[in-house]
């Protein structure tokens, strides 16, 4: 195997409230390989979001603080470089962002083109931090001076190229529109763009497609799919959607109360879910035979999680050390990772669970 | 062909459909120039007919922006109807002065889409929940309470739940409190709109398996709005599609999933990201474009813009609702050649890869 993009080791973050240490990731560890698309789910308050943040090195502090482990991009610890490196070269450049809802990371006093202009003009191309023209366009005199004019030219065709590349009609008309004026679909493909325009080796996707209808959703999927492939670019896609990560993945992690449990290759983890956890979670979603099965019990509380195995006190397999200690990492077949003292075995388990709902 | 009004008014005696609409209309104006006098309309709902039958589950699918919500809220008087009837167990409870109406509202009932929105923050829980009866009732307190507490715990909630804020719960229990409140006055229908959006999945299996549980305790029928298809496939015996303010295919679950005959449904079928590949019928398009904003609704067929197989005809007349098969009605021209959107040369880029 190829050295991954990026390789997240024994991340523990918590974060210190009124009520005590919400413990959110406790010893979390992932990879990302080239050109791959890796699907991070799991339900809510997992843990999934904050991955996203330490990545761009966007923990607020305080509340969270960041206690050990390591982040690898390229071989390089991005929690040991400087807020500044990482502003210069990583974050918006050799990292992106897709946000969840688009119209809350739009400025929406501001065209659409005056904030991609921005970003083009601080993460593209050469450093202008230091630079003469950096310190002129920074603070309130960049509300009040016109671009200029060579520069908002090359920008205006480099959007309008990029627009025409996500499929966004009529780009000349729609890049001198305020945020509100385009519909959902379309402002989720102007923030794909931006991902994309800065050239990224690695998108950190956060649910993109979840504030938007079915039909819309397919069309972003198919779109986001079609582009980071002709890219090259890798893709952490952050859903707690199943099905959607069926449709985009090639390579599936869950997390559950701030730890994974498995890593497996699409096929594999549809196919063969090894951890309790995933086998539950697959069952609870609406099929065809129109039988309702939900997990007992409630997701804990991170901030008194239980000991040994998170998800102990919901199991059905469960045995004396899981109550005890973090069960070890196993790999059932090359490439399919579990946490688990006691995962399914499918060759006394007859039934995969494609029979179970087909 | 079988008229829609003819069909149900025979039914009316005998109490078996729950609720009932016919030819409901409901327009918003379009405000503008220096008197704010309507200068358009948008027609949210487009005489949309259909029956709910007693016990019975009708969901109701679409996009965002096609009528869905303001049915529901047009149905429970929230919003008033521009014409059309509303029948609720074979009573009239549209057009009927407000004292009247007071009591029939009273059965039907409508959960809404964010429970923690619709829940005062200011209010502690319990008194959220004796609201509807001290309004509707003239219960004693001891009586109210007692009332309250028996609904709290048919939706798997405790009694010291009472006393808290809507902020200490989370979404699925918020939602266990949106039903407990409408469960109090007795309703005989309940709208639902969105019920488990924004839950999570092990959630979700949970709060569905509550709905079923509690309609079965109450005897009561759903109305059951949402987006998401696959939930609706599981819980639903009825489904009603919509496109732009109209019903484009109606029938049994079954029917409308394996042999759908409007090509929105299909679209929208193919649309949803599944697990399993088998039982979605048909080939895997995606669909192109949005759809057109409610004020400037095409001539014809509304879906005409949208549609592979539209031909002259579709864009002058409107196509009805019409029955195809016992129970199964679909609103387009090409209804019976549906199957013909297998074997057209679609767009390549709408083309999936199954």
């Amino acid at each position: 195997m190829t050295v991954p993009i990026l390789e997240i080791r024994n991340l523990s973050i918590h974060f210190e409230t009124d009520y005590g240490r919400v413990k959110a990731l406790s010893g979390a560890n992932l990879t990302v390989g080239q050109e791959e698309i890796v699907g991070l789910v799991g339900e809510s308050g997992c843990g999934k979001t904050t991955i996203a943040r330490a990545i761009l090195r966007v923990i607020p502090s305080p509340p969270g603080i960041i206690e050990e482990g390591a982040i690898f991009y390229d071989g390089q610890d991005l929690l040991k470089l400087t807020p500044r490196q990482i502003e210069e070269d990583i974050r918006g450049r050799a990292i992106t962002f897709i946000p969840q809802d688009p119209f809350l990371s739009l400025n929406p006093v501001f065209t659409i083109q005056d904030q991609i202009m921005e970003l083009l003009f601080w993460k593209s191309g050469e450093k202008v931090w230091s630079g003469e023209l950096g310190k002129r366009m920074k603070g309130a005199w960049r509300y009040l001076r016109p671009w200029p004019s060579s520069l908002r030219r090359s920008y205006v065709e480099k959007i309008v190229e990029m627009f025409r590349e996500v499929q966004i009609p009529g780009p000349l008309l729609q890049i001198s529109k305020l945020p509100h004026e385009v519909s959902g679909g379309q402002r989720q493909r102007v923030m794909i763009a931006m991902a994309l325009l800065t050239k990224p080796r690695l998108i950190i996707a956060d649910e993109p497609t979840t504030s938007l209808d079915v039909t819309v959703q397919a069309q972003v999927i198919r779109l986001l799919r079609s582009l980071v492939k002709q890219h090259g670019t890798s893709v952490l896609f952050i859903t707690h959607d199943l099905g959607v990560a069926n449709e985009i993945c090639n390579r599936i992690i869950v997390l559950y109360a701030g730890q994974e449990v498995e890593m497996a290759s699409k096929s594999e983890f549809f196919g063969k879910p090894c951890h309790p956890y995933t086998r539950k979670l697959l069952e609870s979603l609406p099929n065809v035979r129109g039988e309702i099965r939900d997990i007992p019990g409630e997701v804990p509380n991170l901030i008194d999680p239980p000991s040994g195995c998170r998800f102990h006190p919901r199991c059905e397999n469960v045995q004396a050390p899981c109550s005890q200690h973090r069960p070890p990492v196993l790999e059932i077949t090359p490439g399919h990772w579990v946490r688990c003292y006691n995962p399914i075995s499918y060759s006394n388990l007859r039934r995969g669970i494609h029979q179970l709902n087909g | 062909m079988v008229d829609l009004r003819e069909d149900t008014s025979t039914n009316n005696s005998a109490i078996d459909i729950a609720l009932e609409v016919r030819n409901l209309r409901k327009y918003f104006p379009v405000k503008g120039g220096m008197f704010r006098r309507p200068i358009g309309w948008i027609r949210a709902i487009d005489n949309i007919s259909f029956g709910v039958k007693t016990g019975s589950i009708l969901g109701l699918v679409g996009e965002s922006g096609c009528g869905k919500s303001t049915l529901g809220k047009t149905i429970v008087g929230v919003f008033h109807a521009e014409g059309g009837e509303i029948y609720l167990e074979g009573k009239r409870i549209s057009g009927l002065p407000r004292s009247k109406v007071r009591d029939l509202r009273k059965r039907i009932q409508y959960v809404y889409q964010d429970p923690g929105a619709s829940l005062d923050p200011w209010w502690i829980v319990g008194r959220t929940l004796r609201e509807p009866l001290q309004f509707y009732t003239r219960l004693p307190r001891k009586e109210i309470d007692e009332k309250v507490l028996s609904m709290v715990r048919a939706v798997g909630l405790k009694k010291d739940h009472l006393t808290r804020y809507p902020h200490e719960f989370s979404g699925g229990q918020q939602r266990r409190l949106g039903l407990a409140r409408v469960l109090t006055l007795n309703p005989s229908v309940i709208i639902f709109d969105e019920p488990t959006s924004g839950l999570d999945v092990s959630v979700q299996a949970t709060i569905l398996k509550l709905f079923l549980k509690l309609k079965e305790e109450f005897h009561l029928t759903y109305l059951f709005i949402s987006h998401d298809l696959a939930v609706v496939r599981m819980i639903c015996h009825e489904i009603a599609v919509m496109y732009l303010g109209k019903i484009v295919e109606i029938g049994r679950t079954g029917e409308v999933f394996n042999h759908s005959m409007h090509p929105y449904t299909r679209f929208l079928l193919s649309a949803i990201p599944s697990l399993w590949d088998e039982g979605r019928g048909g080939r895997k398009v995606v669909m192109g474009g949005e759809p057109p904003s409610p004020d400037d609704i095409p001539s014809g067929c509304r879906f005409q813009n949208r549609c592979p197989l539209a031909e002259e005809e579709c864009t002058q007349l409107e196509p009805e609702l019409l029955e195809v098969e016992d129970g199964h009605r679909v609103a387009c021209f090409h209804s019976r050649d549906i199957e013909r959107l297998d074997h057209l040369d679609l767009d390549p880029s709408l083309q999936g890869e199954t």
